[in-house]
């Protein structure tokens, strides 16, 4: 059963029980003790109910680590520990070079962008922000929206700044947040000596040097087109 | 016994309960009087729990509204208003009503719904210090967006501004109340803030669209400097009583409630640190670009230290407070930028809830009008730890990523980390020896991988 229904059934069987336990507890003193045992069990019901909120805090925050940890690794191209980061079938799309399967298809991916560890010169900084994270009912998969910023260059060669946002899945084996489906939107890369006013960088397509396993799931242009990615999310006031 | 007792500080609170124990001779609590007292704390822990699910849908209230915007969906943000929620931009004035809102919005945007081609309007929602009323009912928030707006072949703008917002918890649901942006600046892309004056004056659309209500405050915006009001003090100690341990030892099945209660007690506190910590990260980088010198030394433990970049280690309140005289006096001049934007914060808390890790970033821009600016980025490993119930910077330790002139950006200007001053000399050498950009550096990561398990490792990729 899912966790989330777990709580609501708990929560409805604690008041059930509470209620049951104060009859109780005004008849006899001989009751007493079958009393506490209800009382017991009604408190344990409604520990079980606050439960479900608690651990969709803990998701909320093992996601965001998650995925601040990713941007911290993708800055210094620590690939190895990126990689790690994904269950075994996750799958990586980043912008609009098609889908990579699997742990050892997303660090080829990596590897194939810029040399592990990076070199002398290279900034490759992905900043990791505004996270929206819906975690699932059942408390074992989750979905992320980000934005990031980035800051990539190589000295005295060339400098841009990029922005976009990611729309991720997540899911929970063995108690440990993995990313599932992590997929990276472009929305804008310039040259930093132009800015976007003057310079706009087309979104990248497939390489015949590092084929997908999967096309695009979608294919868009980056700006000056106006392409946004869907968000996961809806209104949190209307629910639309 | 919870870790709460343990506090530094608290000792003699739990000395003085365990010499009352001794010395009393009161009779163990009845199952009875133990049971009311699990009730009376799952009371207390049922709204603790529901203050962290309101501090969540805030976050998510505000971040979402930064995603409308960067697609001018301006139905979508009137809907995050509650009806008579009002919302004010720079010194448009103050537009009141759910309707008033969505006028106000529509002007904004020139009428027109969702981005026009070559449009790009990003408004990244960033560093939230937020507060929720004792009652759940309201709640009050500071953030800041980062804005890269303009219309390709046209024009490019960096804009930058801090947000003091109110949120109303109606029928359960978290609405703004209240939206209020003070803007920075807003300059063109090229020359940024070193060569520009704000575009705007603050004026959007208020001259064409009537307010209900003037500006709330006057001020003026880049290059003149203006701090807006907050509206937290500095983290305090409550003055509450520590919350009296649960009765414990009892047997068979109370003593499982007893034990299912504090371990959910335990879960909840150790979320609540989690989010002082953001706060308090958030907190520190608005002192810092205003030049809060006083303010920012206070978020300090007194025996805290501070170590930025290769200047070397500054020691308790006084070092702190000497070492923050080398970025510039007290309170920041007009003409000047010292933006520290705060960013990506991984947050560990120790099981005991007495110590508490960040390793998180700063973007930086700073500058002097017509002179120089200056773009920065810097990732701290910070320690934080818990004084009378009050999280303090234990260690605040921020290395440069890189340095670099507005106009010849990270390409041509990375300037180099700076060292130990003679003027203002620190108390001790830097801890670890390196050389920012274009060298490469990976500050020591003070968390083990997220899914692994393993120490974080970095494998250098090649020297020039």
């Amino acid at each position: 059963m899912s966790r989330r229904l777990t709580g609501a059934i708990l929560l409805t069987a604690a008041v059930a029980g509470g209620a049951a336990w104060i009859v109780r507890a005004q008849s006899t003193p001989a009751a007493g003790a079958a009393a506490d045992e209800q009382a017991i069990a009604a408190a344990m019901t409604r520990v079980h109910s606050i439960e479900p909120r608690v651990g969709a805090r803990e998701d909320e925050r093992a996601i965001e680590n998650l995925q601040r940890s990713y941007g911290y690794f993708v800055d210094k191209a620590m690939w190895r520990e990126a990689a790690d980061l994904f269950a075994d079938d996750g799958t990586l799309e980043i912008g609009g070079r098609g889908v990579f399967v699997g742990k050892a298809r997303v660090l080829q991916y990596y590897t194939w962008l810029a040399p592990a560890g990076l070199k002398y010169g290279m900034l490759y900084n992905h900043i990791q922000l505004q996270p929206i994270v819906t975690v699932a009912p059942d408390g074992l998969t989750a979905r992320g929206r980000w934005h990031f910023l980035a800051e990539v260059g190589e000295y005295q060669k060339s400098a841009r700044w990029g922005t976009g946002s990611y729309e991720n899945e997540y899911v929970k084996q063995n108690g440990v947040w993995k990313i599932k489906t992590l997929h990276g939107f472009f929305r804008m890369y310039t040259e930093y000596a132009d800015g976007w006013g003057k310079s706009a960088v087309p979104n990248t397509r497939p390489e015949k040097a590092l084929p997908p396993d999967r096309p695009p799931t979608v294919v868009y242009d980056t700006y000056p087109a106006t392409y946004i990615a869907p968000l996961h999310f809806t209104n949190p006031v209307t629910g639309k | 016994m919870t870790s709460r007792l343990w506090r530094p500080g608290a000792g003699a609170f739990v000395l003085a309960i365990l010499g009352a124990c001794a010395s009393s001779t009161s009779p163990q609590p009845t199952p009875a009087e133990q049971l009311a007292a699990i009730t009376r704390e799952l009371d207390r822990l049922q709204g603790e729990a529901e203050r962290l699910a309101d501090v969540s849908a805030i976050k998510r209230l505000q971040r979402a509204y930064g995603y409308y915007l960067e697609a001018a969906q301006w139905d979508q943000m009137t809907d995050l208003f509650a009806d008579s929620g009002s919302i004010e931009i720079a010194q448009d004035g103050v537009y009141v009503g759910k309707e008033h809102v969505r006028r106000y919005l529509n002007a904004l945007g020139g009428g027109h719904v969702g981005l026009r081609s070559g449009q790009l309007s990003e408004h990244f929602q960033l560093q939230p210090v937020i507060d929720v009323a004792p009652d759940g009912q309201s709640a009050k928030g500071r953030w800041r967006a980062l804005i890269m707006s303009g219309q390709f072949k046209q024009n490019a703008r960096w804009g930058e501004g801090t947000y003091e917002n109110e949120y109303v918890k109606d029928h359960g649901i978290w609405k703004l109340a209240k939206l209020h942006w003070y803007q920075t600046f807003l300059v063109p892309y090229e020359g940024g803030w070193a060569k520009n004056h704000d575009l705007t004056g603050g004026v959007f659309v208020g001259k064409k669209l009537t307010p209900d209500q003037p500006p709330s405050e006057h001020y003026g915006v880049w290059p003149a400097v203006y701090i807006p009001p907050f509206h937290y003090k500095n983290p305090a100690p409550s003055g509450e009583a520590a919350q009296p341990a649960l009765p414990a030892g009892a047997s068979g099945s109370l003593g499982e409630l007893e034990k299912a209660v504090a371990s959910l007690k335990e879960r909840i506190e150790r979320l609540k640190d989690a989010d002082e910590v953001e706060n308090l990260v958030s907190m520190y980088g608005y002192y810092l670009d205003k030049q809060q010198w006083d303010l920012l030394t206070d978020l300090f433990a007194p025996d805290g230290s501070m170590e930025i970049s290769q200047r070397g280690i500054y020691k308790g309140h006084a070092g702190v407070r000497r070492a923050l005289e080398l970025f510039g006096p007290q309170n920041i001049e007009p003409e000047h930028l010292h933006n520290h934007i705060q960013i990506q914060p991984v947050i560990q808390v120790a099981a005991d809830g007495t110590r508490a890790w960040t390793r998180s970033r700063a973007l930086s821009e700073l500058g002097t009008y017509q002179r120089v600016g200056i773009w920065g980025d810097g990732v701290y490993e910070n320690e934080y730890v818990k004084v009378n119930g009050v999280w303090k910077i234990y260690k605040d330790h921020v290395y440069t990523t890189f340095f670099a002139t507005y106009d010849k950006g990270w390409e041509n200007g990375a300037g180099k980390s700076p060292k130990a001053s003679p003027k203002i000399p620190p108390d001790a050498p830097p801890s670890e020896i390196y050389e920012s950009f274009p060298d490469i550096y990976v500050p020591p990561f003070h968390y083990k991988h997220p899914v692994t398990g393993q120490p974080i490792k970095w494998t250098p990729g090649g020297a020039p």
